[in-house]
């Protein structure tokens, strides 16, 4: 069996980036980021192993962090933020919207003020089959946004085969005549209708309006020259629950091809967890993700649980070499110019506790190093939240919003900028 | 005073002769109410002296149907003080006031509805013949008026017509693919080594192959299968095993012979959320005979994506619902072989461990086997542990346990069946999935017989047949001509008939004909009628029946009679799973968690909850009993874990539902101390007396309380006691401003707190207790008090008590569930016109002595339901 997931590696060097090239001349300094990757553990980590004991920025790196050394300038790790919300698995969810799932997550918030700048405003991605609970991020209407889970299916939204592009080019373009029909059969019925229903079919008329600029917008993207990846689309997708680790180490080097052609610049990716049992160097573990997850203080889980973390990490630390060793077209490493935020909704999975969440922060322009601790005198205080730090990444972004789900203040004083 | 009277008589446009009834109600007013209802700081900060009398504007008019209300349920005046007015003059009040209110808020009122998710699921199932549903992108509907089919709820927005765009075109490309280039068949060979085999119950990685020991019903436990293959297009594969049976020569292995059964299943290659074998599809049997490897050959069909699971299908251990579970019987004869086995396992048996079903088996077994080698054997002693063992065995909750050491005992003795290498070749041909070839069934249907059509002929007839079912109406020539030029010019660019058709499938699924019902106005037409009918009662499109019945104009007197046909058809199912759901709120019991150290509740005996609610109104429905049996029936549907574990009753065993009948009148049967209803109405940690209480006065007497003031600071969630919620909501009734709903909702809520957040009964709350160790233990803590005294002043004792009080009153509650039935009818909520021909209705039904079809009978042929 040869090794699958090496194709993207080798093939990384053989990219043409017309679209990056494209971009034009570079903006005064200081850059804003351009970019956001908001990346989700469903099982959450072992705090433990995640949470340095001292703040600062001359730490020692807890075992989950430890893959992250090599890049330790370049992020910073978050303790005591989360978004007071109610405890419970189902809560995960609410990872990118705050206390509850409101509407849009903070993801589609950037989405929807830098997506029209490429092709897919925005990209969700998971490894294999996500379940019920498998949602992180939702449209300003609270809907959860489906997750890409194949690796052969990212590869071809993001570098569509020429077939699919012809049949998506006619469906786009005779989706023009269906909407005049549409509109057409509306406009009959409205001679026909009453005050009642003449709201309702306003309401319908401004919705295919809208439906037909979303059209136009797309497929002014379609006809614009694709990037031109030299490779070959992957030819197995490790989906069975067992291989999820090995489904996200190619799900970040697709993703970080995705930004280095400059087809989206938000992505959000969730990493599942579920009764899967992974192989670690060989040896199966002695019970699945989730059971670890649960460990009940047993030091063999925990551990367990905490080498899961490890593995996590270790691919992240791989996704931020990518991106530290390509420029983008001003001249920068992408890196400098792409928020990460790492992390999880779950701050403790053992109790299924919502609160205290590991959060990471890397890339982005940053002035990183090190663990800022927000202190905490209780489960309700009035301490920074996890959404003030989405009001400093989004500034960063160009993305002012004058609040997040209850948060006002910003951490700018924690993580400025470079 | 004056002044007011002259406004009143003023404003209100009534018939001749009306000026003396007003006088007459304004002395009412007078007499009775504006004694507390008026000066400075009047009762319940409600000023009746100031009364805007006139019924147009929206807050005055509640207030008039408030006043009316209260005074028709004896609750105003206040019971007890004084001498209140005659039934007479009662009457006569109410009664102008409902006429007044009655003029301002005639029947109907909304607009034309959008098809809801459930509602669209089914008329694309039932229009194309193939199975349907939506993806998670499509918006959800929201629900605040309970039903998932309020016109008002459902908007038509940008989000949602662009995804109704987006389904139009992938059903439209489901059923006229694009044509592609026959692409050379590739079939490859995928040799897998037993290492590459997942087995997520595998004990022992040092053997060199994968050994399958025990049969149960849960994949993990029971199969193997090589998680790096997935069929890449579905076709026919060719699956080659080499296997053999594993045995040493203990006695119960010698028992299961050589003869093995090797099952091959198929199985989703991506999937977390199968767990049980009922959910894999049995592909082949393979029999493995003897002890030396052999090499077995299946010819199996896979659908792109799957793998194929391998499981040993008569292990002599095995627990499948409904298969006796023999590895008790193994066990038995293992303890009585084996001493040691027997004191450690029965050590181990008695030994707290908690409820961590999780406990790794391989850890277990050496603790396990250490305990044996430290105990004494052959004693007195351990005869009396023999017969307690036995017993031990025997019980239920043991069972994971059991199979775990025996899981452990066969990797290790036998018997067993080893897998020591698979070989998948394929595709040998391509296959079609069972979506491909439902859609090509579903395009053939639509293009019908083509016998002398030409391309354009065929465009026509389909155009002819298929919009007038899409529309749910006949064909405008109008409409008819404009999707014919569109099917002609897609057929000229494409150059395929099939391209004409999925222009004109994808137009009409995105057009408000389709996507909207109730577009012939106010007063609904023939056709309009027959969709409001079938999707009320089976939940999708009218069918041929009602579609020639409205085409010859004579559905209208046929309402009842076509209400009993479709309620006697199998998709009445769907009304009943989306009334049942709506009214009780059981779609909520899916988002409840049950605090596990609270409850000892399964998922499963949620899902027999719900199962309950639907058999039980299901037969109300089917046998056609009164409307009040809904409140106080002789049965109920249980299973034995909704019987053992909830309802804490004896004699129900197995998982299927089944019927129990119970005492008239006592805590069991009924929507009231349902457990599906008390689980939906609590949030699965604790009560909330307020929510359940605004559950029964909405949703059993018809009566739906206002949003709380934004102001108001919500109740803390209590877990320690009912005393300091009652007193919370003592303190709370106090406030003028909160006591004229809560005086109404609480009493509701409180009388129920003897059900738990999950329906079990109760005499204490409990109490969470952590213990020095940090474990937790539950404790009876303060006594649970029911008795409370209801808005109209009558003493409840408690659930059985509230039961007698609604039969006494039954015409309230017949009338609340008619209200339910015509809001999930007709998608709004019911207008003061509304309640009035309900009234009416209820009252002839209950004269004859209906029953609950009879009801929805009435109820489709009455004004409220002809009306948009």
């Amino acid at each position: 069996m040869t090794t699958r997931r090496t194709f993207l590696r080798a093939a990384g060097a053989s990219i043409a980036l017309p679209m990056l090239a494209s971009l034009g001349a570079a903006r005064a300094t200081p850059t804003p980021a351009k970019r956001l990757v908001c990346i989700g553990a469903f099982l959450g980590f072992h705090g433990p192993d995640f949470f340095p004991a001292t703040t600062g920025r001359d730490i020692e790196l807890p075992r989950i962090l430890a893959p992250l050394a090599r890049h330790r300038s370049r992020w910073t790790v978050f303790s005591g933020l989360d978004h007071r919300a109610p405890h419970g698995h189902h809560n995960w969810r609410n990872f990118l919207t705050g206390p509850s799932v409101a509407g849009a997550s903070f993801d589609q918030l950037v989405a929807g003020q830098v997506g029209d700048r490429t092709r897919l405003a925005s990209l969700q991605v998971t490894c294999g089959n996500a379940s019920d609970d498998g949602q992180i991020s939702f449209t300003p209407e609270a809907l959860a946004l489906p997750l890409i889970g194949r690796p052969t299916v990212l590869f071809e939204t993001l570098f569509i085969p020429a077939a699919t592009r012809a049949r998506m080019r006619g469906h786009l373009a005779s989706g023009g005549s269906v909407l005049d029909q549409v509109r057409h059969d509306a406009k009959r019925l409205e001679h026909q209708a009453g005050a009642e229903d003449a709201a309702v079919l306003d309401e319908f008329f401004t919705a295919v309006r809208g439906v037909e600029q979303d059209l136009q917008k797309r497929q002014a993207w379609l006809d614009r020259p694709a990037p031109v990846v030299d490779i070959a689309a992957p030819t197995f997708d490790p989906v069975a629950p067992a291989l999820s680790l090995e489904c996200e180490s190619m799900m970040y080097d697709l993703i970080a091809l995705a930004l280095r052609t400059d087809t989206t610049r938000v992505v959000s990716f969730l990493l599942p967890g579920e009764g899967q049992v992974f192989t670690l160097d060989g040896e199966p573990m002695m019970t699945s993700y989730h059971g670890l997850s649960h460990h009940g203080y047993d030091p063999a889980r925990m551990d367990g649980y905490a080498r899961i973390g490890v593995e996590h990490t270790r691919r992240l630390a791989t996704f931020l070499d990518a991106l530290a060793t390509t420029n983008d077209a001003s001249g920068q490493p992408l890196l400098d110019t792409t928020v990460v935020l790492f992390g999880s909704g779950m701050g403790d999975a053992h109790r299924h506790a919502n609160d205290k969440l590991p959060i990471l922060v890397a890339g982005g322009g940053f002035d990183h190093g090190g663990h800022v601790a927000i202190p905490r005198s209780g489960p309700d205080d009035d301490a920074p939240r996890l959404g003030d730090l989405f009001l400093t990444l989004g500034r960063r972004l160009g993305v002012d919003l004058p609040h997040f789900a209850g948060a006002t203040r910003s951490l700018d004083d924690r993580l400025r900028w470079a | 005073m004056g002044l007011m009277r002259t406004v009143l008589a003023a404003l209100v446009v009534v018939a001749a002769g009306a000026a003396q009834d007003d006088e007459r109600a304004y002395g009412f007013l007078d007499e009775h109410c504006l004694g507390c209802h008026s000066g400075r700081s009047p009762e319940g900060a409600l000023s009746l002296e100031r009364l805007e009398v006139e019924f147009g504007d929206d807050a005055a008019a509640g207030v008039w149907a408030r006043l009316a209300d209260r005074v028709e349920r004896l609750e105003m005046p206040p019971p007890g003080e004084g001498r209140g007015p005659s039934a007479d003059e009662r009457h006569a009040f109410v009664t102008w006031i409902r006429d007044q209110l009655v003029a301002r808020d005639p029947v109907g009122g909304a607009g034309p509805r959008r098809l809801a998710r459930r509602e669209y699921e089914a008329t694309i199932s039932d229009l194309f013949g193939m199975s349907y549903s939506l993806p998670e992108s499509f918006p959800h509907d929201h629900s605040p008026h309970g039903f998932d089919n309020v016109a008002s709820d459902l908007r038509a927005s940008f989000p949602l017509v662009r995804e109704v765009l987006e389904q139009a075109t992938a059903i439209a490309d489901r059923l006229f693919p694009p044509q592609r280039a026959d692409v050379a068949l590739e079939s490859r060979t995928l040799v897998v080594a037993p290492a590459e085999l997942e087995q997520p119950a595998r004990l022992d990685d040092d053997l060199g192959r994968v050994r399958l020991t025990l049969f149960q019903n849960l994949v993990a436990a029971a199969c193997a299968w090589p998680s790096r293959f997935d069929a890449p297009t579905s076709g026919r594969y060719r699956v080659t095993v080499e296997a053999s049976a594993f045995m040493t020569a203990q006695a119960h292995v010698r028992e299961a012979g050589t003869t093995r059964r090797l099952g091959l299943f198929a199985r989703p290659s991506d999937d977390a959320t199968i767990t049980t074998l009922d959910g894999l599809r049995p592909l082949a049997e393979l029999l493995v005979e003897g002890t030396d490897p052999q090499q077995l050959s299946a010819d199996v069909v896979l659908y792109a994506g799957e793998t194929v699971a391998f499981a040993w299908v008569d292990s002599p251990v095995y627990s499948v619902p409904g298969r006796h579970d023999l590895h008790r019987d193994v066990l038995v004869k293992r303890l009585e072989e084996s001493p040691e086995f027997l004191a450690a396992w029965t050590a181990i048996g008695y030994e707290d461990r908690g409820t961590d079903g999780n406990i790794p088996v391989n850890d277990y077994y050496r603790e396990f086997m250490a305990l044996a080698e430290s105990l004494p054997t052959g004693t007195r002693l351990q005869q009396r542990v023999l017969d307690m063992a036995r017993r031990e065995v025997l019980r239920e909750a043991q069972g994971v346990r059991v199979l775990n050491v025996m899981r452990v005992e066969f990797t290790r003795f036998g018997p067993a069946l080893d897998i020591h290498g698979v070989v998948i070749e394929g595709p040998l041909e391509r296959i079609d999935d069972v979506d491909v070839l439902a859609a090509k069934r579903a395009a053939a249907a639509l293009i019908g017989d083509r016998t002398d059509l030409d391309n354009d002929a065929t465009l026509v007839a389909v155009v002819e047949r298929f919009l007038p079912r899409a529309f749910r109406r006949p064909l405008e020539a109008a409409t008819r001509d404009e999707y014919l030029a569109l099917g002609r010019r897609a057929m000229e660019a494409g150059g395929r008939l099939e391209d004409g058709l999925h222009a004109v499938v994808r137009t009409a699924l995105t057009s408000p004909r389709f996507l909207f019902r109730g577009l012939s106005g106010r007063q609904l037409d023939e056709h309009d009628l027959a969709a409001r009918l079938s999707y009320f009662l089976t939940g999708g499109p009218p069918d041929d029946t009602l579609r020639s019945l409205a085409e010859r104009g004579t559905l209208r007197p046929a309402l009842g009679e076509q209400a009993r046909r479709l309620l006697a058809s199998p998709q009445s199912a769907r009304f009943i799973d989306a009334f049942t759901a709506g009214w009780l709120g059981t779609e909520r019991l899916h988002h409840i968690m049950p605090d596990g150290r609270l409850f000892d509740v399964e998922r499963r005996d949620i899902d027999a909850m719900a199962d309950e609610a639907r058999a039980f109104f299901s037969t109300v429905l089917a046998d056609d009993l009164p409307a009040i049996t809904l409140i106080d029936p002789d049965f109920t549907f249980m299973n034995e874990g909704l019987a053992r574990r909830v309802y804490g009753v004896g004699g129900v065993s197995g998982d299927d539902l089944q019927r129990v009948e119970v005492p008239r009148g006592g805590r069991i049967g009924g929507v009231l101390g349902m457990a599906a209803v008390m689980m939906a109405t609590a949030n699965g940690v604790d009560t909330q007396p307020v929510l359940r209480g605004v559950w029964v006065l909405d949703a059993v007497l018809g009566d739906r309380p206002g949003a709380p003031p934004e102001d108001v600071p919500a109740l803390g969630s209590d877990t320690s006691g009912a005393v300091d919620v009652r007193e919370q909501l003592a303190r709370h009734r106090a406030a003028t401003r909160c006591a004229s709903c809560h005086t109404r909702i609480d009493p509701l809520g409180h009388v129920l707190e003897n059900f738990d957040p999950v329906g079990r009964w109760r005499t204490h709350y409990p109490q969470l207790v952590t213990l020095d160790d940090g474990t937790t233990r539950v404790e009876p803590g303060a006594a649970v008090v029911a008795r409370v005294t209801l808005a109209d002043g009558t003493e409840i004792a408690d659930v059985c008590d509230l039961k007698r009080y609604l039969v006494e009153h039954d015409e309230r509650f017949v009338r609340a569930l008619t209200g339910k039935l015509l809001t999930f009818a007709t998608g709004r909520t019911m207008t003061h016109g509304d309640e009035r021909v309900i009234a009416d209705l209820v009252e002839r039904v209950s004269v004859r002595d209906g029953g609950l079809r009879e009801l929805i009978g009435e109820a489709v042929l009455s004004e409220v339901f002809a009306t948009r």
